[in-house]
């Protein structure tokens, strides 16, 4: 056969056949699997990202009564965003305020409402942690005005109403104070916070009052116009905002000079007799949490911690959900506080067969990280690096509006935007062995305690097919001593 | 062509392939057809390659980053018997890796999954020959007990040993990684960035544009070449998640409810399938829906963000391009609800739960012409100054009104949650009058007005949001046309009076409705007759 007609016989070949791909089928399927020479993904030669958070010194305006705003314009963004960040979170409340901070968020956001009601398409919504509280509105670019003015208006007179502070009492804590959201998967968490930790870390008991004097004394605090920060970012010129707050601050002076946010101290951790406490309740699912306190972190150690939750929140889940099938998910948390204090455990839900050895194997990793040989990975760290910086710091500042809104949060938190500038950097500089050292000063596998609510008679009956521990065989691992092997 | 003819081809071909040292990589396809809309002063871009697969990408260049939304119009609808649940299944098995990604040793990986192939078809043999023994055949709902026979267990065993094996060569989680590592920011906070409905499966990633190459390897790559490693940890996993959505208290009672709306054909099915499919999938099933509509040609990538079809498109045919077209996947997409409206359907649940009530008609898609007055209609009932709160005479509550978009049939839902089970009838009565009042056309052009700048509003803030807007063209591109979502939104922002009263007649009528009850005290207990008897359990219990 001649070159040609080879040639021609491969078309005809190819013709009849379409693209031509490897024999090779995976047992089950019908299409044949595709050879192709693509580089693996990394080799792939990716660029680093061009992404440069917003210049920041050049968004702060300070109105002439001290109120900081950043101010973001975006000129194509047909929508404005408005954040009013404030120094309100139970960490900050003093004796005789519990749960004032609470009500004044509430009110807050009930006032912001109601201005707005009625007059023009709003969205509002509301964020709050242990040491702050947001107030977020958004609007068509054109109705700017009227959301400065209803959150600047909320800050300058929160229109307090005495019936509804009277009427006020805590609720179960485990439902998000501001949003309503909350559901039994968030209870173990509190209830292990209650009981290894309490209050401020665990939010008040329920069924508390409060006094209409802690609430105003701690709006004096929080709505000092030198506390709270704004965030304007979208579709407004920022002259314009600038010119808004002069007239909106008019005759809005300090009553009380600016008092700094005094954090409560960090309470005695407590270590209960027994490592396990089980809340009878019916459901297909029973919800675990399982963690102990942690006091304040030092600053340097914060970005290895970071990298450390991102590296077991990964290994947790490989342990648990890809090898095993126990659970859905398992979510590492560390305390999320300005000053790294609270409660650090693992939160997960399953079956009853499953709930032993998600206890079993979950300490088992939490153990292992602490362990020479559990030093993260090259590729681990890589990859914890990229999910903190390229994707969770970019997150946070991605856009006219985020951004602002980051900024202001920022600044409540840590008193300037030191914090948030650094963080990429210092992240970047971490080492697998500061993880290490970081696990081994902050996960205490010997002072765990495990708070299970579900079917308990169920769970203490089901062994798993594949993994049969029982609970009362799993339990002493929560308090295993640490060896020179850990 | 004759069959000497094709012998001798098939030896050339054999003999080429020998001497060349088996076949060049599939070349990429260079034919790109590009085309351009304009959706609310915003530039929508097409491009289709020769194997159907189509890009739709909107520029913004504001941040360096681009939200990438790939469907696929699978779902639900697609299943039969036996494979409820299975594509959204097929979501988690498709994130295990390929036959390049994910793994260290590519052809043990292969030999192994042979191997555990081979013996799931015994063990589907065995169950299939064991079936009077195993089951009563649906009389009872045996719940988290699902029947076994020793041989079962013993194929069963065999495959979990299988699977353990092959995780020696596994990289778990490596796709997911890969993205990570190049700031991917994942909607689902789990290594499968995916979900899937009645009509779609959607994968979406949020990645700096340096880095949207690492999309297109990864994703093409899913598209032809994955392999479903892990498949029973991920069957277990895949129950957790029915168990987290399907059994809490309010998740019975949301199922039975979309069964007798009929939200997917045959009746009382869902994305989610039903405890027992999840025992009933199998490798076989899967790999079939996974041939069939996980193609170039039933594929939609939505690209919002920093590129432009310059950059796209020598991406688009090196990696998509290659991947050959299939045959049209066999869609069953025009299904309509069973059994057809003839009457209002009444649920009353009879397990307890907090009161509420819920009114519920059925309603078109997208791309029919009435579908859009439905979003100003939920929007007339819902809210501090809607029809519903309006109603006079009734406990004040708050009330909901949404309008379904995907799945077939969509529906018009309006629910309130009361303080007491006596409360229930007063909500009823006060929902339906609301709905009469729009049949009657007691809506006024000023709250109109009101509800169409909220729509505007809404539509700012998607068109603002690059990964909503990928989202929701992804969606409609799966429903319909991603163009026809330009339309809907200038409809719905159309819309009249009249076209509301017109809509409301057509629709809001007792023939087309379902209410649904729930009580805290309901009368009789139900939960005695929700298991089967313990002597009729044919095998040792508890799940696979």
């Amino acid at each position: 056969m001649t070159g040609r007609a080879l040639v021609v016989t491969w078309t005809i070949v190819l013709t009849s056949c379409g693209v031509p791909e490897r024999g090779d089928t995976l047992a089950g399927r019908s299409r044949p699997l595709l050879d192709h020479d693509w580089a693996l993904p990394g080799d792939l030669g990716l660029a680093p990202s061009s992404f440069e958070a917003p210049d920041a010194v050049a968004a702060l305006h300070t109105a002439p009564n001290g109120l900081r705003a950043y101010i973001l314009s975006d000129t194509a963004d047909p929508i404005v965003q408005v954040t009013a960040a404030l120094p309100l979170g139970r960490a900050l409340e003093r004796g005789g305020e519990t749960a004032a901070s609470e009500v004044l968020a509430r009110q807050l956001a009930g006032r912001v409402r109601r201005d707005l009601r009625g007059d023009g398409p709003s969205r509002v919504q509301t964020g709050q942690e242990v040491d702050f509280a947001r107030i977020t509105v958004t609007v068509p670019a054109e109705d700017w005005r009227r959301a400065l003015g209803a959150v600047v208006a909320a800050l300058r007179d929160p229109g307090l109403d005495p019936t509804v502070v009277a009427a006020f009492r805590t609720g179960s804590g485990y439902a998000s104070p501001t949003t309503g959201l909350g559901s039994t998967a968030f209870r173990p968490a509190v209830e292990l916070e209650r009981l290894v930790a309490g209050y401020p870390v665990a939010p008040p008991d329920p069924g508390l009052r409060v006094s209409p004097e802690a609430v105003h004394r701690i709006a004096r605090r929080a709505l000092h116009p030198g506390a709270a920060v704004l965030g304007v970012g979208g579709g407004v010129a920022r002259e314009a905002v600038e010119r808004a707050l002069v007239e909106l601050t008019a005759g809005w002076a300090p009553v009380a000079p600016l008092e700094p946010p005094e954090r409560q101290l960090f309470p005695d951790p407590r270590l209960p007799q027994e490592p396990v406490l089980a809340i009878d309740q019916d459901g297909a699912t029973s919800w675990l949490a399982i963690g102990h306190p942690l006091p304040p972190v030092d600053d340097a150690a914060e970005p290895s911690l970071a990298v450390l939750e991102e590296v077991l929140n990964i290994r947790i889940n490989i342990a648990t959900r890809e090898i095993r099938g126990l659970t859905n998910r398992a979510l590492l948390r560390l305390p999320r506080s300005a000053d790294g204090s609270g409660l650090l455990h693992v939160r997960t839900g399953s079956r009853p067969e499953s709930v032993a050895p998600l206890v079993h194997y979950i300490m088992e990793e939490l153990s292992r990280i602490r362990r020479p040989g559990g030093s993260p990975t090259e590729d681990e760290m890589e990859q914890a690096k990229g999910g903190l910086v390229t994707s969770a710091w970019q997150a946070s500042l991605d856009g006219a509006r985020q951004a602002s809104l980051t900024y202001a949060v920022e600044t409540v938190r840590y008193g300037s935007l030191e914090h948030l500038q650094r963080w990429p950097k210092a992240v970047r500089a971490v080492t697998a062995e500061q993880v290490r050292a970081a696990a081994e000063r902050y996960i205490l596998p010997d002072r765990m305690t495990a708070v299970l609510i579900g079917p308990l008679d169920a769970i203490r009956a089901a062994r798993h097919p594949r993994w049969p521990f029982s609970l009362e065989e799993v339990s002493p691992e929560l308090r295993r001593p640490v060896t020179g092997g850990d | 062509m004759r069959p000497r003819t094709a012998l001798l081809l098939s030896v050339i071909l054999v003999a080429t392939v020998g001497l060349a040292g088996g076949p060049e990589p599939a070349p990429p396809q260079s034919n790109v057809r590009v085309s351009q809309t304009t959706l609310f002063g915003r530039v929508a871009q097409e491009l289709v390659l020769d194997n159907g697969f189509r890009i739709v990408l909107v520029e913004d260049q504001r941040v360096p980053r681009v939200a990438a939304s790939l469907w696929y119009r699978v779902g639900a609808l697609q299943e039969g018997y036996g494979d409820h649940g299975a594509t959204h299944f097929l979501e988690h098995a498709i994130h295990q890796g390929t036959t390049t990604v994910g793994v260290t040793d590519p052809a043990r990986d292969l030999r192994l999954w042979k191997e555990i192939y081979e013996t799931e078809q015994e063990l589907l043999a065995e169950r299939n020959a064991q079936r009077n023994l195993l089951r009563e055949r649906n009389v009872f709902f045996d719940e988290g007990d699902w029947p076994t026979t020793p041989r079962l267990d013993s194929l069963r065993q065999r495959l979990y040993a299988l699977e353990d094996e092959q995780s020696e060569v596994r990289v778990f989680w490596e796709e997911y990684n890969w993205y990570r590592r190049h700031g991917g920011i994942m909607r689902h906070t789990d290594p499968v960035p995916a979900n899937t409905g009645n009509e779609l499966m959607r994968i979406e990633v949020d990645l700096p544009k340096e880095s949207l190459e690492l999309f297109f390897r990864l994703e093409a790559d899913r598209m032809v070449n994955a392999v479903p490693r892990g498949w029973e940890a991920q069957r277990f996993t895949v129950l957790e998640q029915f168990f987290l959505f399907n059994r809490p208290e309010t998740g019975r009672f949301n199922e039975a409810l979309n069964g007798i709306t009929g939200i997917v054909h045959p009746i009382r099915l869902h994305p989610g399938g039903h405890l027992r499919d999840h025992a009933y999938w199998n490798r076989a099933s899967m790999l079939r829906i996974y041939d069939d509509y996980i193609v170039p040609n039933n594929a939609t990538l939505v690209l919002v963000g920093a590129t432009s079809v310059d950059e796209v498109q020598p991406l688009a045919i090196e990696y998509f391009g290659r991947v050959p077209r299939r045959p049209e996947p066999p869609a069953r997409m025009d299904v309509e609800a069973e059994p057809p409206p003839g009457g209002s359907v009444r649920l009353d649940w009879m397990e307890p739960l907090d009161p509420r009530v819920v009114v519920r008609y059925r309603i078109p898609g997208v791309g029919h012409p009435d579908r859009p007055v439905f979003d100003v209609i939920a929007r007339l009932l819902s809210g501090p100054d809607g029809l519903l709160a309006a109603q006079r005479g009734v406990p004040r509550v708050a009330w909901q009104a949404g309008a379904s978009r995907n799945g077939s049939p969509n529906r018009l839902t309006l629910q309130a949650g009361a303080e007491r089970d006596e409360d229930l009838p007063a909500l009823e009565r006060a929902a339906l009058a609301a709905v009469d009042d729009l049949r009657r056309g007691l809506v006024d052009e000023t709250t109109l007005d009101r509800v169409r700048r909220r729509l505007r509003f809404e539509r700012e803030l998607l068109f603002s949001d690059r990964g909503d807007l990928a989202s929701d063209l992804g969606e409609f591109a799966v429903g319909d046309d991603w163009r026809t979502l330009g339309t809907f939104l200038e409809q719905r922002e159309a819309a009249s009076p009249q076209d509301v009263r017109r809509a409301a007649q057509r629709y809001l009528v007792p023939w087309n409705r379902v209410i649904a009850t729930t009580r805290r005290n309901p009368e009789p207990p139900a939960r005695e007759n929700l298991t089967s008897a313990p002597e009729s359990a044919a095998g040792t219990g508890g799940t696979p």
